[in-house]
């Protein structure tokens, strides 16, 4: 959904409810978000703002729009680290030079394990476990092979080798733990261990391994003890990168995990749950906090608790006008991972047969192809056609939305024309005024099309706003200077 | 009528006449004329280091090889080569159908000799031009058979065959030159084997093209290409609204937002590697501290002059590389605006304040001459300049601004380095490649280290990046670089804008190069 669109969606809201926020943290947080600067709004706010069941329920209802809409896009930067990470480090790896980097199997065995690509995963570590002889590092190694283990359901592989780990170690331990919740959803790490190791790791108010602050992030959240991740969300430095290797004086490599990226997503998604979990016990704001959990539920395609949703959402009455004719699309997004696709076909395809009068509509029906990872081949096509031919400001997100299902399904060429008209159709006032989303497909198209400059462009502009684009920023940077074959030409103009 | 009605009426009709006046080129058919920002310098592929001039080269000539927008190598004027193990010796295979543009009546196809000669020419110490480095790591050429040639490197490099993408000149034309210099007659009738060949050139410096018949890839679908240069990027902008144009290479922000809206037109981005500065001579006694420059560069407000005078349509920068670029260095932040913190790096160097504010140095106000080429004198630009005037006053310097004729302004700044400051862009191609600007060697007469910037370990640095062959180790390098050039603010480095190109629908089958602009043009068509 358009930022912009649900800007005014808030706005509006607050006006019919009648009740004004006085909390000037969140006065400031939506001064950023109406700015397009998402992620600093919920920083702002995570750093200001202790508790969140101390505000009133308006002002809670805007945290949770806040976190909602940073965690569609946090999704994406991780769907892209994955993807960028992948290409840079394969060149790592393939690299014949002297000093070649001996930590690069390591990082992309995580990135393969992530995407599901286990064999892959395991001969990098095998390539890493030849060339390496750092214990540390080795033991790292064991617990990436535990993870294959666990995705395996191979539990006799799993147990030889954690015992192999070193179990006193508790950055191993909440490994292994973060495994088991990313694998099983459940937690069973002391927490004491987890206090020994923030005495470790935090220095002088510093995270000083984001290896740590990921593991730390996911168990807290998991565990609902958000005022614990809440903390190390206020330490994190999202730049910092898990691992530097200096081969040479003259020779550094950044390493970096994406799975930190969804460790935030986790943890937004977390506190948000827990603010509007709160919020639905208030009548006033029943139905609003219904429909902002059942967003959670669709940004993640939580398919476990489709069913309720399902049901929830069909009993949702007091909306706003501007969000009220979302709620069947949403509601046959829980019915699609409950099995009804057929009825969630057809009440996407209505959406878009008549996007033509009401683009926001036909772009949330797209938006549900792409968050449940749908094959749409009808919808889209419908919608592409009154994306392509609506030129006014109305139709940027049918565009975006478009677009982004076009790049999902590797349709690069369709992809870049449409996230094109939909930076047109924007108009925005400067690059950072547009919708994230955008500009994050827009940057990962003109990558995959190899125009490197401009897709590095628009992520300098965009990490200025999210911080953890970095690890993107940085494997691009790589891919670039990889490619690129040009000889040194300067002109003055 | 008020002042400003008036006023609107008159530039309206000085706009309207402007266009009436011009040749109704663009309505014809099998002519497609663009606008120029500038007018070009010389038209050969080498003398000039202006993008005007680039880009008309890029339809004139040809390398060996080139290098598509999606950054793959691709045969040009050979059609295969062969590279040694140690990677330091190529043998070219050259295409033996390629005719050379006529030259006085005679009929020339392109040989080896030609290779030959041109890389003769460009090793010519004499010979002056940005692009001469590319030649420095070449230590032999030989003729193998009329079509067949060898070279040798001194060093393997990180791109070896990119290298023989320089633009091959005719040795029949120049057989005579030992070297190649603006003065050359070659320069400003440049003779190739591209897709267009040089007509003429009129007094404002309007360059007419016409289809080569015998282009190796196929005769140009367009018979004629005029290049019209504009003083006033607006009026370039309106030119191209009123039909007078078929295309023009930049779009003044203030026109962007009414083009995307405009259904007659497509907006294409690309030289997203360029930015814009302030250059520090380092021959004043004054710019040559570290603090003063420090000072200034704290003394102005970036933020407010690109979101005043760009609308925001760009992103301030810290240090020598365009944010497109593989080199920029991502933790070097740029230098806040802080009046304050400036006054007092100046009073840290050794001013005192008087008590009309201005930096006084042993009774001498601390004031510097910014010269500006006239081209600048537009709109957003001259904006800048005044702002930056103002920003100065407010620390207690006074800056006495020059617009002078671009070709004056070229001498005074690349030739005789008589200036205190100057406002000026680069663009780069992806290389990123900065050695001219900051090395001392190229610290000389039309050299671009024009401010005579020294730093011995920039200069180490520059050298280890050119000799590695490592990925890795020159991103490492020139992030390191970054930062160094970034505390020493030789430039204060202002902004990176990505700069649109603008062209009617009524041309089809157009793809915009990132840097060279024109790309495959012979396929472009003109409904």
């Amino acid at each position: 959904m358009n930022i912009r669109h649900l800007f005014f969606m808030t706005i509006a809201l607050i006006i019919s409810i009648n009740v004004h926020a006085n909390n000037p943290h969140i006065k400031t947080a939506m001064g950023f978000y109406k700015a397009m600067e998402i992620n600093r709004a919920a920083d702002f706010l995570i750093q200001n703002i202790s508790n969140p069941q101390t505000l009133s329920n308006i002002e809670k209802l805007k945290y949770a729009l806040i976190l909602n809409r940073n965690l569609v896009v946090l999704r994406d930067i991780y769907s892209k680290a994955l993807t960028t990470q992948q290409v840079f480090l394969e060149t790592l790896t393939t690299d014949t030079s002297a000093d070649k980097s001996s930590f690069a199997p390591l990082f992309l065995s995580e990135v393969y394990i992530l995407q599901g690509k286990l064999k892959q995963a395991e001969q990098q570590l095998e390539q890493f476990e030849k060339i390496n002889t750092n214990q540390n590092a080795l033991n790292v190694a064991t617990t990436y092979r535990a993870w294959i283990a666990t995705l395996r359901n191979d539990k006799n592989r799993y147990a030889q080798l954690i015992s192999n780990t070193k179990q006193d170690d508790p950055l191993t331990l909440m490994a292994l733990d973060t495994i088991k919740i990313i694998n099983t959803g459940s937690s069973t790490i002391d927490l004491s261990i987890l206090a020994m190791a923030e005495k470790q790791y935090i220095q002088n108010g510093k995270i000083v391994s984001n290896r740590f602050a990921n593991y730390a992030l996911r168990i807290y959240s998991h565990r609902g003890e958000i005022q614990k991740a809440s903390h190390i969300a206020r330490l994190l430095n999202h730049k910092l990168p898990s691992f530097t290797e200096e081969i040479t004086q003259f020779k550094l490599i950044n390493f970096y995990e994406p799975s930190l990226i969804d460790s935030i997503a986790s943890f937004y998604y977390h506190l948000s749950t827990s603010i509007l979990k709160e919020l639905e016990k208030d009548k006033k704001f029943h139905d609003m906090a219904i429909y902002y959990l059942s967003d959670l539920e669709l940004i993640t395609a939580n398919k476990s608790s489709a069913a309720v949703y399902k049901e929830k959402m069909l009993q949702v009455k007091r909306l706003p006008k501007s969000i009220a004719p979302l709620v069947p699309i949403r509601q046959n997004g829980h019915g699609f991972m409950y099995g009804k696709t057929t009825r969630a076909f057809q009440a996407w395809e209505k959406a878009v047969n008549n996007a033509k009068n009401n683009p926001v509509l036909g772009a949330e029906a797209v938006l549900m192809c792409i968050y449940l990872q749908a094959s749409c081949p009808t919808i889209v096509q419908t919608a592409r056609l009154k994306a392509e031919n609506g030129r006014s400001k109305r139709f940027e997100k049918l565009n975006t939305n478009v677009g982004w299902y076009f790049l999902q399904k590797e349709e690069n060429i369709k992809a870049l024309r449409l996230l094109e008209n939909a930076l047109d159709r924007g108009k925005a006032d400067g690059i950072l005024m547009n919708d994230p989303i955008l500009l994050l497909n827009l940057a990962e198209v003109y990558r995959l099309n190899k125009r490197f400059s401009e897709s590095l462009q628009i992520l300098f502009s965009l990490g200025q706003n999210f911080p953890i684009l970095r690890q993107v920023q940085d494997a691009v940077q790589g891919e670039y200077l990889f490619r690129q074959r040009s000889t040194g030409s300067s002109n003055v103009f | 009528m008020n002042k400003l009605s008036l006023k609107l009426i008159l530039v309206s009709l000085f706009i309207l006449i402007n266009c009436m006046a011009m040749p109704l080129m663009a309505s014809s058919a099998d002519t497609l004329t663009y606008g120029e920002t500038k007018r070009p310098d010389t038209l050969d592929p080498y003398t000039s280091r202006e993008p005007s001039s680039l880009r008309l080269s890029q339809l004139i000539f040809n390398g060996l090889v080139s290098i598509n927008e999606r950054q793959e190598i691709e045969p040009d004027l050979a059609t295969s080569w062969e590279i040694s193990k140690d990677k330091k010796s190529f043998i070219f295979q050259l295409r033996k159908d390629v005719k050379w543009h006529p030259y006085k009546k005679q009929e020339k196809f392109l040989t080896a000799k030609d290779v030959l000669h041109t890389v003769k020419l460009m090793q010519n110490p004499k010979t002056i031009s940005p692009r001469k480095e590319i030649f420095d790591n070449i230590s032999k050429v030989e003729i193998l058979g009329d079509h067949q040639v060898k070279f040798e490197l001194k060093h393997p490099a990180i791109n070896p065959i990119a290298i023989f993408n320089f633009k091959i000149l005719p040795y029949h034309v120049l057989k005579n030159s030992k070297y190649l210099s603006k003065s050359n007659r070659f320069s400003n009738h440049p003779i190739g084997t591209g897709p267009y060949i040089f007509k003429r050139s009129n007094g404002n410096r309007q360059i007419t093209l016409i289809a080569n018949p015998h282009y190796y890839k196929g005769q140009p679908k367009i018979a004629k290409i005029v290049a019209k240069p504009f003083n006033d990027k607006n009026i370039m902008n309106q030119a191209l609204s009123f039909n007078n144009l078929d295309m023009i290479v930049s779009v003044s922000p203030r026109h962007l937002s009414e083009l995307q809206a405009d259904a007659r037109f497509t907006l294409a981005p690309y030289n997203t590697l360029s930015y814009s500065f302030f250059a520090y001579n380092q021959n004043n006694p004054h710019l040559s501290k570290r603090l003063v420059r420090k000072a200034i560069t704290h003394g102005i407000n970036r933020e407010e002059m690109l979101r005043a005078f760009f609308n925001n349509q760009g992103t301030i920068i810290s240090g020598p590389f365009a944010p497109g670029s593989w080199a920029y260095n991502l933790d070097v932040m740029p230098d806040k605006y802080n009046p304050l913190k400036s006054i007092s790096l100046l009073k840290e160097a050794g001013y005192t304040q008087t008590s009309k504010g201005f930096m006084d140095n042993n009774g001498k106000f601390l004031k510097f001459r910014l010269r500006v080429p006239i081209e600048k004198n537009n709109e957003s630009t001259k904006r800048v300049i005044l702002a930056y005037k103002n920003f100065m006053k407010k620390i207690g310097i006074n800056i006495k601004v020059d617009f002078m004729e671009r070709e004056s302004w070229r001498k005074a700044i690349f030739k005789d380095h008589k200036f205190d400051i100057t406002f000026a862009s680069w663009s780069f191609d992806d290389s990123s490649d900065i050695s001219t600007l900051f090395h001392s060697r190229s610290n000389q007469k039309w050299g671009n280290n024009f401010i005579s910037y020294h730093n011995s370990e920039v200069d180490k640095l520059i050298e280890q990046s050119q000799k590695s062959t490592d990925h890795q180790e020159k991103r490492t390098i020139n992030h390191k670089l970054h930062q160094i050039l970034a505390y020493d603010a030789p430039y204060t480095f202002l902004w990176s804008l990505t700069e649109y190109a603008a062209y009617n629908k009524r041309l089809s089958n157009v793809k915009i190069h990132p840097y060279q602009f024109f790309d495959d043009v012979h396929l472009w068509q003109k409904n």
